[in-house]
């Protein structure tokens, strides 16, 4: 009896678990999606990497130019970028190439002039004279088996990358 | 109980009149045959449909546009909770259950696909914690050991990610593993679930002390605390695994001590092992109070001797090895006596691979150098003949004893 009558309550707990998890999926969605749709179109440049084989399984890994940026852009109070820290990177255009190229790192938001953009980024590590920062964009993901072709010009590539201003980027096609 | 068991021995039953033919058959319609077979067919039929769905979908995922991707995610997830609460209430429970573990699998399959339609890289583990959510609160509304386990898993393989992509440890999901499941055990007791919770909670230690680059022994304080907290429940039977499985842990690094490490070999290894020692050793002592005063009030004082094992020797400047060994063999033997006098085989059993673990390992320690190879292999082996006979003949008699007891008619 008693069982019978919690059962439809339980069902709509059910019902509001099911839709909360399809709700959070939609969320990524149109989180990436409104980037697609309102972004600053932005170009580029990929840099080749070791090791070679950058396949792997159904993604490329792509190494951008702004991946790796002089010490010399660190523009805060603090000495030195943390390590595995959120910095802010802002590019701007270079006029010669019409690709994006690192103006300056940050620890908070910087402000931005037109054409310019801020990207978020990780610091994976340093070395003597250079940042390694990473931004959530350097997987391509293609195809099973159709990823060896892009894989040989994966170190001379340009990429065309939508950046919403409140800071979600993703990548939008490959030039050919 | 066990009808197969009631099958085999009842016919011997009524030959020797302890019952009649007409009893045993209403013992037998007492226990019905379960259709034990019959309920995982449609479990595993579910799983058949739905790998076959996903892999027809990833054949073809390339041609399928993204917005007819999105929503054939959105299909499958809803499809299969739907499906399985529906058979649910037709009084499929099991089918039920199958369907909505495909509906909480098809959940991190979308979380994994909307990621590579947007060429995502993950930084962390939060949306496979929200996932692993996804599973806790599912677990409590359908209650059910087959959702304990994939949440389990899904928290346990999430941290294990999160620790070897991204050098990370991730309180929230370990906390709320923890607590999540640990109270909705403490609500439904199960063995098998016991063991595979104390397991992972000890791997995760494990990685939380590699992650933070903390030396190695801190990985005990969890661990005992595991253990101690354990002390203060009322339940006994069905709590073992959770102190069984730190018991094993410290017994592993004791082992690995006195096999891997000589008085006169470098001593940063054991430098590099030790925890700081006053905060580490007020610790342990808070530890081993909180579990004496739990053992107390139940009854348990008996057991105190298993914080043996937590003992830090590695503390030593010289003898650890040999200390370590002498704890083994101690608390090997302890185990075993205990085993025999609670009348408890897990015990025992337990106890007679450790004896002969510790035995071997002493053996291997002392006489490796001074004896020729394949004389020491025949005699290790000559040992270990030996004592695994003389344990095993012992656990007979011991098992034979039992059942006289019980069956004073034989």
């Amino acid at each position: 009896m008693r069982k019978s009558e919690l059962r439809p309550r339980r069902g709509s707990w059910l019902g509001i678990l099911v839709a909360l998890q399809l709700l959070f999926l939609a969320g990524i969605v149109l989180f990436h999606y409104s980037a697609l749709w309102v972004g600053k179109d932005i170009r580029l440049q990929t840099v080749p990497v070791d090791p070679r084989d950058q396949l792997y399984g159904d993604y490329v890994q792509l190494n951008y130019q702004i991946n790796s940026v002089e010490q010399t852009k660190w523009k805060s109070a603090s000495p030195e970028p943390k390590r595995g820290g959120s910095v802010y990177v802002r590019l701007a255009e270079n006029r010669s190439t019409k690709t994006y190229e690192v103006t300056g790192v940050y620890d908070r938001k910087p402000s931005r002039s037109a054409g310019e953009v801020v990207l978020k980024g990780r610091v994976q590590y340093m070395d003597s004279d250079r940042i390694r920062i990473t931004y959530g964009l350097e997987q391509y993901y293609v195809q099973e088996n159709t990823g060896k072709s892009l894989e040989q010009r994966a170190g001379n590539l340009i990429v065309h990358i939508k950046a919403a201003p409140w800071g979600s980027a993703v990548i939008d096609s490959i030039e050919p | 109980m066990s009808r197969k068991w009631l099958q085999q021995e009842g016919p011997e039953w009524t030959r020797k009149g302890i019952i009649s033919q007409d009893q045993l058959g209403q013992l037998l319609a007492y226990y019905p045959e379960r259709k034990r077979a019959a309920g995982l067919i449609p479990l595993l039929g579910s799983m058949l449909v739905g790998l076959g769905i996903l892999s027809f979908i990833a054949a073809n995922w390339g041609d399928i546009s993204q917005l007819m991707r999105l929503i054939l995610i959105g299909i499958m997830i809803a499809g299969f909770y739907a499906a399985g609460e529906t058979f649910r209430r037709k009084n499929h429970e099991k089918l039920g259950i199958g369907l909505i573990g495909l509906g909480l699998l098809s959940f991190g399959a979308g979380i994994i696909l909307v990621g590579q339609m947007f060429h995502l890289q993950a930084y962390d583990i939060t949306s496979f914690t929200v996932w692993g959510c996804a599973g806790l609160v599912l677990t409590y509304l359908v209650p059910s050991r087959y959702l304990f386990l994939i949440t389990l898993l899904i928290f346990t393989c999430s941290q294990w990610y999160n620790a070897t992509e991204f050098n990370d440890f991730s309180f929230v999901s370990f906390g709320l593993m923890t607590i999540g499941l640990g109270f909705y055990w403490l609500r439904r007791q199960d063995t098998l679930l016991a063991w595979l919770l104390a397991a992972s909670f000890t791997i995760q230690c494990l990685l939380l002390v590699n992650v933070m680059e903390w030396s190695f022994t801190w990985f005990f304080i969890p661990v005992w605390l595991l253990y101690a907290v354990f002390d203060w429940s009322k339940a006994r039977r069905s709590i073992y695994p959770f102190q069984a499985i730190p018991l094993i842990a410290s017994f592993l690094h004791s082992l690995f001590i006195v096999l891997f490490w000589h008085d006169g070999s470098d001593s940063t290894f054991l430098k590099n092992l030790a925890a700081e020692p006053l905060w580490f050793s007020l610790a342990l002592a808070a530890l081993f109070l909180l579990s004496l005063l739990g053992k107390a009030r139940s009854n348990r004082l008996m057991s105190s001797p298993d914080w043996l094992l937590a003992i830090p020797f590695f503390y030593l400047p010289h003898g650890a090895d040999a200390a370590y060994l002498l704890a083994l063999f101690v608390f090997s033997l302890y185990l075993l006596w205990r085993g025999y006098a609670e009348e408890w085989p897990v015990k025992i059993n337990l106890g007679t691979l450790l004896f002969l673990t510790s035995t071997m390992s002493a053996y291997g320690k002392l006489a490796w150098d001074f004896m020729d190879k394949s004389i020491f292999f025949i005699l290790g082996g000559v040992i270990l003949l030996a004592l695994g006979w003389f344990l095993n003949r012992r656990k007979k008699q011991f098992l034979a004893e039992i059942k006289e007891e019980d069956d004073p008619h034989a």
